[in-house]
């Protein structure tokens, strides 16, 4: 059994933000001349110039709640952990604070001191939680550093990367050396947007700068389709047959017209692309798994269900709270969506898996109703 | 029938901290914001967040791009602290144009320097 394999609890939760202390606690975790120029001068900042409420968390979440605030441990525990029967939450940090920051050696040090951070703060105070690694992206060697430092501590599941702040499409192969230290150590990568940051990419969107955080928000997916054809189109899964990559907070619903547009076009194009063996919808299903949160919301919900039969969902989707950020969704939320009997896959299973939990215990599925937030 | 009940003291409502009250089996937000009070069913419709901690703000409209936003300080609405749909505090009708989810509103009257509920 695995120190994250905790018996107790249901939910495998892909996507939790615990929040970073860039202020005068976290010094201890970095090195000279960061830890003197954040002291006297605070955390260097890219911001997207947008209207961002709060943060971006949740407004009940506020202040003290039994006597626990938002940057305690605890607070998670008792708020996420407890309340909705989690068995597993895998910490992912706050990605803006160094995706898309020009200067690689301070994003190398500011990664790697959240990173013990959370391994001296977070892992101890319960251990249903594992976490996903920062990587400092401007240095690709300073990245695989990074992984090899800490890729084989026991917590660590995943390894970040953050989708929407990159100069760079990730099926190029400047990133293969992730990739395949990744694949080495059998660490999916949790590729998830920043929201703040995605200025570093000269642009919010592909048709130009997002005038509201509203425009910036609904246009995130056109970042994972991007994505999601320049990994396969590039031959990442041909290099890296056993990569798991993991689109997270991306949605779901724009995958089956990125599938059916390769395919077709494959057919006919595949002489740019020699390199690929399959379809390349077919690399889908071994290579790429999708969250839930936050879960497409069409007026007939029939509609979003008929996608989850086309993403093939029962085995390509996994459910992520987005906790405490103020589009969280529910565990109970997402069977309201997707129907009850998808649920033992999408909650558990299918990240149980992917994350290499151990799944002993094999908990069966109920129902959400009890780990409900709020009765009234 | 329902009945007015008393819920606490206007002046130690704010604008920022929401009173959580149960009455009658149903949990309800009490909310302060500058001289009224409202009180709305601690359930989003929507996705099931407490909406007792929303936040509340004057209706903003504009009539076309480009022209001055209207702030409407007699229309307030409240934003889900999840999600941030809006509801119009009189109606409990989503500021979106959609049929539904649609918030309970309970009126709220201030007497004496009490604040009364009726559930």
């Amino acid at each position: 059994m695995t120190a994250t394999s905790s018996q107790r609890g249901f939910i495998v939760d892909c996507d939790i933000h615990q929040p970073d202390p860039l202020n005068e606690e976290f010094a201890e975790y970095l090195p000279e001349p960061y830890k003197s120029e954040i002291a006297k001068w605070g955390p260097r900042k890219l911001f997207s110039g947008h209207r961002f409420e709060d943060g971006g968390m949740r407004w009940d979440l506020r202040g003290e709640i039994n006597g626990k605030v938002m940057d305690e441990p605890g607070f998670f525990v008792e708020n996420l952990l407890d309340k909705y029967d989690h068995r597993f939450g895998l910490l992912t940090g706050n990605v803006g604070t160094i995706s898309g920051i020009p200067d690689p050696d301070y994003a190398a040090a500011i990664a790697a001191g959240l990173n013990d951070r959370t391994i001296d703060v977070w892992l101890p105070a319960d251990d249903r939680f594992g976490m996903s690694i920062l990587l400092p992206l401007q240095d690709i060697s300073a990245a695989v550093a990074e992984i090899r430092r800490l890729g084989e501590h026991p917590r660590v599941k995943a390894v970040s990367m953050f989708a929407t702040a990159n100069r760079i499409p990730f099926g190029d192969r400047y990133y293969w050396p992730i990739y395949a230290e990744c694949e080495k150590l059998g660490l999916p990568i949790h590729m998830h947007p920043s929201t703040t940051a995605v200025i570093a990419n000269h642009a919010h969107t592909p048709a130009g700068e997002a005038a509201t955080y509203f425009e910036s928000h609904v246009t995130l997916p056109t970042y994972y389709m991007a994505q999601t054809a320049s990994l396969i189109l590039r031959g990442v899964f041909e290099k890296f047959p056993n990569l798991r990559i993991m689109l997270v907070e991306g949605g779901i619903s724009w995958l089956p017209h990125v599938l059916w547009r390769m395919d077709a076009e494959y057919k006919g194009l595949k002489h740019e692309v020699p390199f690929l063996k399959r379809l390349p919808s077919q690399y889908v299903r071994d290579n790429i798994r999708l969250t839930t949160q936050p879960i497409e919301d069409p007026n007939d919900v029939r509609h979003l269900q008929m996608i989850m039969e086309m993403v093939d969902a029962e085995h390509t989707v996994m459910y992520a709270s987005d906790f405490p950020h103020w589009d969280f969704d529910e565990p109970s939320h997402v069977e309201s969506k997707l129907g009850r009997g998808l649920m033992q896959k999408l909650l558990h299973d299918n990240a149980c898996e992917y994350l290499n939990l151990d799944c002993d215990g094999h908990p069966e599925f109920t129902s959400t109703e009890a780990r409900s937030m709020v009765d009234a | 029938m329902p009945d007015w009940h008393d819920v606490g003291a206007f002046d130690e409502l704010t604008d920022d901290a929401p009173l959580i009250v149960t009455i009658a089996d149903q949990t309800i937000g009490v909310r302060r914001w500058k001289d009224k009070v409202f009180a709305v069913i601690n359930r989003c419709g929507h996705a099931g967040a407490p909406m007792g901690y929303g936040e509340i703000h004057p209706r903003m409209t504009s009539p076309s791009p480009g022209a001055p936003v209207v702030v409407d300080e007699d229309s307030p609405e409240i934003r889900c602290p999840w999600h941030h749909w809006g509801f119009d505090l009189a109606t409990g009708a989503c500021t979106a144009p959609v049929r539904r989810p649609r918030l309970r509103i309970f009126p709220t009257r201030v007497d004496d320097g009490r604040v009364y509920v009726l559930v």
